[in-house]
């Protein structure tokens, strides 16, 4: 492969979960891509804009683009980061550099099945695993069908777990209710945010999951810490950890 | 006078402030309704529409069976009013003036429909079609008679239909009145008909 | 100066008890499902809804036009047309058509309008009696409440509480809340009142500019029953529910009870023209604030909004705080983005009781970008609102922070060691708003970038 990919790591996967973001970087380059790792970056400013501060993420959005606009793609086990830059930088205007980013930014799961065309990642979980359909992935990249629109049914994580050798994919009742983290919401509505969180784990629960996947860590990071404190008999697991398990 | 002059300030006042803020003109182009046609047999859509919003619907070849069937339905019905020709249950004659408490009484109201629509069980009726516009409401139960050959597919069909038409009212019905406000169960009845019962004929009535 | 609604304060009592959470979850979450089902029957439904937006677009770039046709139309049918400026407007013009008619009872079917101008209140105090007829608004009429759904709007109500309502205010033997029984003495109770009401008040869904025309759908009939058993009619229409053509009028007639309530239609679609002979029929257009957001070119596409409440029933958080937490007639996710317009201060907090999730926007039937909507709310209210200085103070920190690579390492590196060696009893109480019911995660041994660095000599 000729191209270079720009590794992006949302902030709190670099604090809290580094081996999401190891299993990113081996799961790449284990299909054959020249990984880069910027070590400037920081985040992608999200969490300022969505509390309605973007305009304190400026500076944060034009370290992102001096970062990264250099590389063939950026790939970011994130979709709500991805779909964050995708959405939201056109603020900085729609200069080459910017529109470059924008084109070319991907969620893991879409650029391994859309770029790479690879669905089969080969790796083993034996576990059953429920998919939590993080919401911007879902509905703002698009990477699978949501619950509400009428068209046909598609899914690029299922594609992608489906290969996955041993794995059994669960159904769950609600199939794409957001879990309730939102950023800053889960500490402004707190009530609102855990109760949502315990609803859906709750729904894994019912439906045998032994395990919750996402595209998103965020999402897990919230459900985790309601599973811990309630000692629920779940574990959560990022869908790169699992597309990373290796024999 | 100064009412008036209010009143027109009013309205000179709102559709300045539309015309200063409302967006640059977005076109519109004609409905091609064609790309929601589904292919389907519209009579057998129709009945199971009218069952599923609560009605009843029953094939019949003409008036006869009609009056049959409804002797044999509503066999309590006492105050019955008729608008259909050839259907000549009517014990009850409306009175050019009927008050509200009159027509309360009213048990049955036999009312000819225009045209029913297939995805959804409704039927439109519209002044030509009965005396008074309380009565397909107050009576506790309708029955609509209904052509055959006038089932058509949707709304946007219907509509269409009906465009510019030329009475003062006009009314799509679709089953009996309900209600599904206490605790989302679902009653049959509320402040309409309690019953809408639909027979579908044949033969040109 | 009004009282700031505070959503998250009401949300967390209404999550005091969590069997009532679970049950107002599952009723809208169960009309969710019925609003799934019925526009998987409906062939092109996605093209039907861009059409509608399209329809909407179109008719709002030429508003003032549409609404001078209606005008001019209605009046040729020989109808009634006031224009209201504001709440107040509209409030007096109602009140003196039913003072000049010497109406003293009026009958009125679902209008959120009315609602949003205070109608009801009004015209009491002004010694006329109004009677909701809609079954769900009768029952919050008597419990003294607001609506807390546009659509269902006593949904928040158990069968028990209704049973108590209607034995105290009408008579009802105590029934345990058989919803068949209770309907059935509403109807007893409403006959009376539509049998002796001197004029009837409803909303409009719907006004076709071309034939100057007002279509009503109700399940219950109840708007007919009004207007036809009355010698007056006054129908309060939102200036933004003009439509150009019948035409028009079928693809929404489509979209509207299967968004709303899963029914392909409502039992009635009432189409008035022209008052009985003798009768006589006022429309009176409102703005109250609409043009104000007509001009909000990041908002106006607020004004498609054809009163569904399919984003309600989908909303995550709706379900799970009810509609009394929003403060506002209109509540949820379409009310969050219409309430700021009008009270940028008094609900300040709507815009952020959202995860964005955007699930609001997928079943608009009218495609309101609902989730961006909210989303640049939320700039413009940190701008405009006060906020507590130490928030911003964070805010600011963190924006720095991220885009100042040098401190973001160093910031980094100490924050994992800090919570590594804080006890979690402190950390719990520090960061009480994340550990009131959750963990706080445990920083990795190392960041990502300092395991790069050690295993990744590059």
């Amino acid at each position: 492969m000729t191209m270079v990919v720009g590794l992006f790591i949302p902030c709190y996967i670099n604090q809290f979960y580094p081996h999401v973001a190891i299993a990113t970087l081996e799961l790449l380059e284990r299909l054959g891509v020249e990984v880069a790792y910027p070590p400037n970056q920081t985040c992608c400013g999200q969490p300022m804009a969505n509390a309605g501060f973007e305009n304190f993420s400026i500076k944060t959005y034009e370290l992102f683009i001096e970062n990264f606009h250099s590389y063939d793609y950026v790939v970011a086990p994130s979709g709500s980061c991805v779909y964050h830059v995708k959405e939201h930088y056109d603020v900085l205007g729609r200069t080459d550099h910017v529109q470059h980013i924008r084109t070319r930014t991907y969620e893991l799961c879409e650029f391994l099945v859309k770029v790479l065309r690879k669905e089969n990642v080969k790796s083993e979980f034996p576990f059953r695993v429920g998919l939590h359909q993080s919401c911007h992935g879902l509905r703002g990249l698009h990477l699978a069908k949501p619950s509400e629109i009428v068209s046909d049914t598609f899914s690029i994580p299922r594609l992608l777990l489906r290969n996955v050798r041993g794995l059994q994919l669960v159904e769950l009742d609600r199939a794409d209710e957001c879990c309730g983290f939102g950023g800053s919401f889960a500490v402004s509505e707190e009530a609102v945010s855990v109760k949502m969180g315990l609803d859906r784990i709750q729904d894994h629960i019912r439906n045998q999951a032994e395990v919750i996947t996402a595209t998103d860590m965020s999402c897990l990071m919230h459900l985790e810490g309601i599973v811990r404190r309630k000692n629920l008999p779940i574990t959560v697991k990022h869908i790169a950890e699992i597309l990373n398990n290796t024999v | 006078m100064a009412q008036d002059e209010q009143a027109k300030m009013s309205r000179d006042q709102i559709l300045k402030e539309i015309r200063s803020s409302k967006p640059s003109k977005a076109p519109l182009s004609e409905i091609d309704i064609k790309q929601f046609s589904a292919a389907s047999v519209l009579e057998e859509v129709f009945i199971r529409n009218v069952e599923a919003v609560g009605g009843k619907s029953i094939y019949v070849n003409d008036e006869k069976e009609v009056i049959k069937n409804i002797q044999n339905l509503f066999s309590g019905a006492k105050e019955i009013i008729s608008f259909v020709k050839g259907i000549d249950l009517g014990s009850t004659v409306i009175k050019t003036i009927s008050t509200a408490r009159e027509l309360d009484k009213l048990d049955l109201a036999v009312i000819k429909g225009q045209f029913g629509v297939a995805e959804n069980g409704a039927v439109w009726i519209s002044d030509k079609d009965f005396d008074n516009r309380l009565v397909p409401f107050i009576a506790t139960h309708v029955v609509i008679v209904l052509n055959q050959r006038d089932i058509i597919e949707n709304m946007h069909e219907a509509c269409l239909r009906m465009s510019g038409f030329k009475e003062g009212y006009g009314v799509f019905v679709s089953g009996p009145s309900k209600t599904a406000d206490i605790e989302q169960s679902l009653v049959i009845g509320a402040q309409g008909p309690m019953s809408v019962t639909v027979f579908i004929v044949n033969k040109r009535c | 100066m009004s009282t700031k609604v505070d959503h998250p304060q009401a949300a967390e009592i209404f999550n005091q008890l969590e069997e009532r959470v679970n049950w107002h979850d599952a009723a809208l979450w169960y009309v969710r499902q019925k609003r799934d089902h019925a526009a998987s029957q409906v062939k092109g439904w996605e093209e039907l809804r861009s059409l509608a937006a399209a329809i909407k677009a179109h008719t709002l770039s030429k508003l003032d036009e549409y609404l001078v046709q209606f005008e001019e139309a209605a009046i040729r049918n020989g109808a009634h047309v006031h224009w209201a400026i504001d709440a107040d407007a509209h409030n007096q013009i109602v009140f003196d058509i039913l003072r000049a008619n010497k109406a003293r009872m009026v009958v009125k079917s679902k209008s959120m309008l009315t609602e949003e101008c205070g109608l009801n209140h009004f015209l009491e105090d002004k010694g006329i009696e109004v009677i909701d007829t809609d079954l769900g608004e009768r029952i919050v009429q008597l419990a003294n409440e607001p609506p807390s759904h546009i659509v269902m709007p006593a949904i928040h109500k158990r069968r028990e509480e209704i049973d108590e309502l209607f034995h105290e205010h009408l008579r009802t033997k105590l029934s345990g809340g058989d919803a068949v029984y209770l309907a059935r003495e509403a109807r007893k109770h409403l006959r009376e009142k539509f049998l002796t009401a001197d004029a009837a008040l409803t909303g409009v869904n719907f006004g076709v500019a071309a034939t100057g025309g007002i279509v009503v759908c109700t399940n219950e009939g109840n708007a007919d029953m009004g207007v036809h058993s009355t010698p007056l009619h006054i129908a309060c229409m939102g200036l933004e529910k003009v439509i150009p053509r019948d035409e028009h009028l079928g693809v929404f007639l489509r979209l509207l009870a299967r968004s709303a309530t899963g029914q392909p239609i409502t039992s009635y679609t009432s189409y008035y023209k022209s008052p009985k002979p003798g009768n006589e029929m006022h429309i009176v257009i409102v703005d109250n604030g609409r043009s104000n957001q007509l001009r909000r070119s990041d908002f106006r596409k607020s004004l498609y909004c054809i009163r569904c409440g399919a984003c309600m029933n989908t909303c995550p958080v709706y379900r799970r705080s009810g509609g009394h937490s929003y403060g506002y007639t209109i509540p949820g996710p379409i009310g969050s983005i219409l309430s700021p317009g009008l009270d940028l201060e008094k609900y300040g907090s709507l815009p952020f009781a959202s995860t964005l999730c955007g699930s609001c926007s997928d079943v608009c039937p009218v495609k309101i970008d609902i989730h961006s909507q909210l989303y640049k709310w939320r700039q413009i209210i940190t701008e405009k609102n006060q906020q507590p200085a130490f928030k911003k103070m964070l805010i600011f920190i963190t924006g720095f922070i991220f885009s100042h690579p040098q401190v973001y390492q160093i910031a980094s590196n100490a924050f994992g060691a800090m919570v590594r060696f804080t006890p979690r009893f402190l950390i719990n109480t520090l960061l009480i708003t994340w550990t009131k019911h959750r963990e706080f995660p445990q920083p990795g041994e190392y960041t990502f970038s300092q395991w790069r660095r050690m295993n990744r000599q590059k």
